[in-house]
C-alpha cells in the first residue's frame, strides 16, 4: 500500500523540517512547501491525501490556499490549519472556507499525528 | 560690476578627487560588509541545515523502540554533534535552533528539547557567560537559561537583581520569578530599585503562566521601604483579590506618593472597604485632582446618604470643573436624580400647564397662597422645591416618627358639632347620594356661616378642654420643630406653609420661639402663619377620611343585606380609623358622614342616629367619658402622633410623587 501523501506548508523552515522528520518517521510521504506559490504549483500537478498548512505564509496565505483547494480545484481533501494562539478570527475564516481542523502553535507533534489519523479515518 | 572670486583650478581638481575617493570607499565598505553578513548568514543556514535534522533525530529518538542499528546510529550522531559544538559558532547556532524550536513545539517534544540542552552541556557555557563583564552576554545567558528552564541557575541569576545595569537587573527579575515560585518573594524582599510599569506587566504575565502558582500574601510588602514595591504589592493584592489587609490599604490613602494613593483607593473600591469612607473624606481636600476623582469615584460606588452632604460641599467649594462634575455625578449615583438639570432649562408658567389636581393631593391641602402676603408668595412660588429639599424633609420625618405609634383614641372623630350634623342632613336632603357627600372644605365653609352656639360642648366645658390642652402644650415638643431645625430656608418656608393648615395650639409655643428668627422672610412668614393659625383655631374642624369606607360599606351591605348593618359599619369605622378606637369610645363616637350613610341606606331603625343624638342629648355622660379618657391618655399623648400629624406625614410621603408629576407636566 502506498504511503499517504501529505502536503506540509509552513514558512518556518525549522519547524517544517522537524515536523517533516516526525511525519516521515510515522510513515507519511511528506512534501514540504515554505510559501503559497510553491503550494499552488505543487497542487497543479499532484493531489495530496491531506494538507497541513500554516496561515501566515509568503505569497498566498493558508486561507487563500484553502479557498483555492475548495473553490477552484474543487477538492475535498482534508485540510488542517496551523495557527498561532490568539488568531481565532483567522481560524473561524478557515473553517468557513472549508478547513477541517486546526492546531494552535506551539504544536505538539504527537497531537498533530492523532489529528491526521482522525481526519484520514473520516475519508 | 560684480566679479566672481578667483579660485585655483588645482584646488577644484583636488576636491573632486577627494569626494570621488570618499564615494568609492563608501560603496566598497557597503559591499564588503554586505557580503560579509550574507556569507555569515549563509554559513549559519548551512550549519542549521546540518544541525536541524540531528536535533530532530535526538528529539524523536525513543530508546526503547529503536533497533540495535538505530541505537548505534544515535550514539554516532551524538558523538558527531558534540564534536560540532566544540566550534563556538556551531554551539551558538545549535542554541539558536533549540530556542527557536522551544517557541514552536509543546508537549513531550519540548521536554525532550530541555533534556537535549542539558545533555549537550550547553548550560555550562551559559554559566560561563554569566561571569562575563559584557552586559549583553550576561543578559543573553540569563535569557537562555530561563528559556531552557535550568532551575539550577536560579541562585546565580537572583544575585543580579540589584545590579547597577538596568538591562541585567530587569532580565534577572524576570528570570528569578520564572525559574522559582519563591522568586517573586525574594525579588520583592531584596530589590532596592524602581520596578517599571512594563516590568510589572511582564512579571504578572510570567505569574499567569504558572499552572499551580500559590500567590504569597502580598500585604507583607505594604510596609516595604521601597515605594515601588509597595505600589506593586498593592497591584498584586488587587490582582489576586487578597482582601486581608484592609487596615494597611486604608492607611496608604495617606501615603505621600500619588500612585500609591490611587492604587490604595482602587483597592478600597474593589474590596468595598466601607470603613475607609471617613479617611477618604478627610484626605480629599489635600490631594490633587486625579486622586480626588478616584476618591469621588469610590464614594459613588459604595457611599450612602451620609456622603451626600460631603459631596454637595465638594460641588460647592471645588474649583476644578472635572472634580465638581464628578461630585455631582457621585451624588446621583448614590441617589438617582438627587440633582436635577438646572443649566439652560427654560422656565414657563407652571400654573398654565398644571394638570387638574386630584382630591386629597398634598398640594390641595397646603395653605391658600392667595391669602399670603405678596413677598411671601414670591418666595414660595419662585423657589421651586427641589427633590433634595423634599428628601431632607422626608428623612427628618422618618427619623422623627416613632416605630410603634401609640394609639390616641381621644383625637379621632370626636369633634363633630351639631352644625356639621345639621349641614350634612341638609346636604343629604338635597343630594341624596352617598358619593356626593360634602367635603371637608365645604363643611368648613358652611360652618363659617353658622352660629357657633350649636356645639357639642358648652363654652365652659370647651374652656376646660382648652386648658388641658394648654397644659399639654407646655411639655409638648412640636412635630415641626424637629423638621424645622433640619431644613434649609426654602424648606422652612414650605414647612411654615404646611403649619398654617396642620398646626394646632400645641405648635403655638414653637411659632412664638421663631418670632425673632434672623432671616426676615422666615420671620415675616412666621408672623403671618401665627396670625392665620390663630384665626383657624377659632373654628372647629370636621372629621375626615371616611368617604372611601362609605362606598365599601355600601357595597357590602348591598351584597349581604341580612348582616347586621350597624355592627358592620362599626367594624368598618374601626378599620378605617388611623388610630384604632377602644370599643367603648368607638361606640359613643360616630362620624357625621357615617350617620348620614346609615340614614341613606335605611338603617335609621338602628341605634346609630340615636347614638349621635345621644351625643347631643346626653352631654354629661359623654363629657365625663371624654374627660376620663383624656386623663388616662395625657401621658400617652406626649409621644403619640395626632391625626393631623399622621395626615402631615402621609402628605409628605405623597408630596415627592405629586411634585415629580407636576414637574413632568
Amino acid at each position: 500500500m502506498d504511503a499517504i501523501k501529505l502536503l506540509l506548508a509552513d514558512d518556518d523552515q525549522l519547524l517544517a523540517s522537524l515536523l517533516d522528520f516526525r511525519l516521515k518517521k510515522a510513515g507519511y510521504n511528506v512534501k514540504v512547501c515554505t510559501d503559497g506559490k510553491s503550494v499552488k504549483k505543487y497542487l497543479e500537478t499532484e493531489r495530496p491525501d491531506i494538507i497541513v498548512s500554516d496561515i501566515m505564509m509568503p505569497y498566498f496565505s493558508g486561507l487563500e490556499i484553502t479557498d483555492y483547494v475548495r473553490n477552484e480545484l474543487k477538492l475535498s481533501v482534508p485540510i488542517i490549519i496551523l495557527s498561532s494562539a490568539g488568531n481565532e478570527e483567522n481560524v473561524l475564516s478557515a473553517f468557513k472556507l472549508g478547513a477541517n481542523d486546526f492546531l494552535s502553535k506551539p504544536v505538539s507533534p504527537a497531537e498533530l499525528l492523532l489529528r491526521l489519523q482522525k481526519e484520514l479515518a473520516r475519508i | 560690476m560684480i566679479s566672481a572670486p578667483k579660485i585655483h583650478t588645482d584646488i577644484l581638481w583636488d576636491l573632486s578627487a577627494f569626494f570621488v575617493i570618499l564615494a568609492v570607499l563608501y560603496f566598497v565598505a557597503i559591499f564588503f560588509f554586505r557580503s560579509k553578513f550574507l556569507k555569515k548568514s549563509a554559513d549559519t543556514n548551512r550549519r542549521k541545515n546540518v544541525l536541524a535534522p540531528l536535533v530532530s533525530e535526538f528529539l524523536f529518538y525513543q530508546e526503547e523502540e529503536g533497533s540495535k542499528e538505530e541505537k548505534k546510529s544515535y550514539i554516532q550522531k551524538k558523538v558527531e554533534i558534540r564534536e560540532l559544538i566544540k566550534d563556538p559558532i556551531n554551539e551558538m547556532v545549535l542554541t539558536e535552533i533549540l530556542l527557536d524550536l522551544k517557541k514552536d513545539v509543546s508537549g513531550d517534544t519540548r521536554k525532550q528539547l530541555f533534556k537535549l540542552y542539558k545533555d549537550l552541556n550547553l548550560e555550562l557555557r551559559a554559566f560561563e557567560k554569566l561571569k562575563s563583564w559584557k552586559w549583553q552576554k550576561i543578559s543573553q545567558a540569563m535569557f537562555e537559561l530561563t528559556q531552557m528552564q535550568v532551575a539550577e541557575s536560579y541562585d546565580f541569576i537572583s544575585g543580579f537583581i540589584n545590579d547597577k545595569r538596568s538591562v541585567i537587573r530587569k532580565q534577572a527579575e524576570i528570570s528569578s520569578v520564572t525559574l522559582d515560585k519563591d522568586g517573586l518573594s525574594y525579588f520583592l524582599d531584596t530589590t532596592t530599585y524602581q520596578i517599571s510599569e512594563w516590568q510589572q506587566l511582564k512579571i504578572l504575565e510570567v505569574l499567569s503562566n504558572y499552572d499551580d502558582f500559590e500567590a504569597p500574601r502580598f500585604y507583607r510588602w505594604l510596609t516595604s521601604k521601597n515605594k515601588h514595591v509597595v505600589l506593586f504589592a498593592l497591584r498584586l493584592i488587587k490582582h489576586y483579590d487578597q482582601n486581608d489587609s484592609r487596615g494597611s490599604i486604608v492607611t496608604l490613602i495617606r501615603h505621600k506618593n500619588n500612585s500609591i494613593k490611587l492604587e490604595a483607593i482602587n483597592c478600597i473600591k474593589q474590596f468595598y472597604i466601607v470603613e475607609a469612607k471617613p479617611t477618604l473624606k478627610a484626605a480629599f481636600w489635600r490631594n490633587k485632582a486625579n486622586v480626588k476623582l478616584a476618591i469621588l469615584d469610590t464614594l459613588a460606588e459604595f457611599g450612602d446618604k451620609e456622603e451626600i452632604l460631603f459631596l454637595l460641599d465638594v460641588a460647592n467649594k471645588e474649583s476644578n470643573f472635572t472634580v465638581k462634575s464628578k461630585a455631582l455625578s457621585a451624588i446621583n449615583s448614590i441617589q438617582p436624580e438627587y440633582i436635577i438639570p438646572t443649566e439652560d432649562i427654560e422656565l414657563f408658567d407652571e400654573d398654565a400647564e398644571e394638570p387638574p389636581l386630584n382630591f386629597n393631593t398634598p398640594t390641595e391641602l397646603t395653605a391658600d397662597k392667595e391669602n399670603l402676603p405678596e413677598e411671601i408668595q414670591e418666595v414660595s412660588e419662585d423657589t421651586l422645591p427641589q427633590v433634595d429639599i423634599i428628601d431632607r424633609m422626608y428623612a427628618a420625618m422618618v427619623e422623627f416618627v416613632p416605630k410603634e405609634i401609640p394609639i390616641n383614641e381621644q383625637l379621632v372623630d370626636q369633634e363633630i358639632s351639631g352644625v356639621e350634623l345639621e349641614q350634612l342632613l341638609q346636604e343629604k336632603a338635597t343630594l341624596g347620594c352617598i358619593a356626593d357627600l360634602p367635603f371637608e372644605e365645604e363643611i368648613d365653609a358652611a360652618i363659617n356661616d353658622t352660629d357657633d352656639e350649636i356645639s357639642v360642648f358648652s363654652e365652659e366645658e370647651q374652656y376646660e378642654v382648652c386648658n388641658s390642652t394648654k397644659e399639654l402644650s407646655a411639655s409638648y415638643q412640636s412635630i415641626f420643630k424637629s423638621l424645622f431645625e433640619k431644613s434649609d430656608d426654602d424648606c422652612k418656608l414650605l414647612l411654615l406653609d404646611e403649619m398654617l393648615t396642620l398646626a394646632d395650639e400645641k405648635d403655638l409655643p414653637f411659632l412664638n420661639s421663631l418670632t425673632n428668627y434672623p432671616n426676615p422672610i422666615i420671620k415675616d412668614k412666621v408672623a403671618f402663619i401665627k396670625k392665620g393659625l390663630h384665626e383657624r383655631l377659632e373654628k372647629p374642624e370636621p372629621a375626615e377620611g371616611i368617604e372611601d369606607s362609605v362606598l365599601e360599606v355600601l357595597n357590602e351591605i348591598s351584597e349581604n343585606s341580612y348582616i347586621d348593618e350597624s355592627q358592620m359599619i362599626d367594624d368598618v369605622i374601626k378599620k378605617e380609623s388611623i388610630c384604632a378606637l377602644k370599643p367603648r369610645v368607638a361606640k359613643s363616637l360616630k362620624s357625621m358622614e357615617l350617620c348620614f350613610l346609615e340614614d341613606d341606606i335605611g338603617a335609621n331603625s338602628l341605634d346609630l342616629f340615636d347614638i349621635n343624638f345621644q351625643i347631643d342629648a346626653t352631654t354629661d355622660e359623654f363629657r365625663s367619658s371624654v374627660r376620663s379618657t383624656e386623663t388616662a391618655l395625657t401621658t400617652e399623648h406626649e409621644q403619640a402622633l395626632t391625626k393631623e400629624e399622621h395626615g402631615f406625614f402621609q402628605k409628605f410621603l405623597d408630596f415627592p410623587t405629586t411634585l415629580t408629576d407636576k414637574l413632568n407636566g
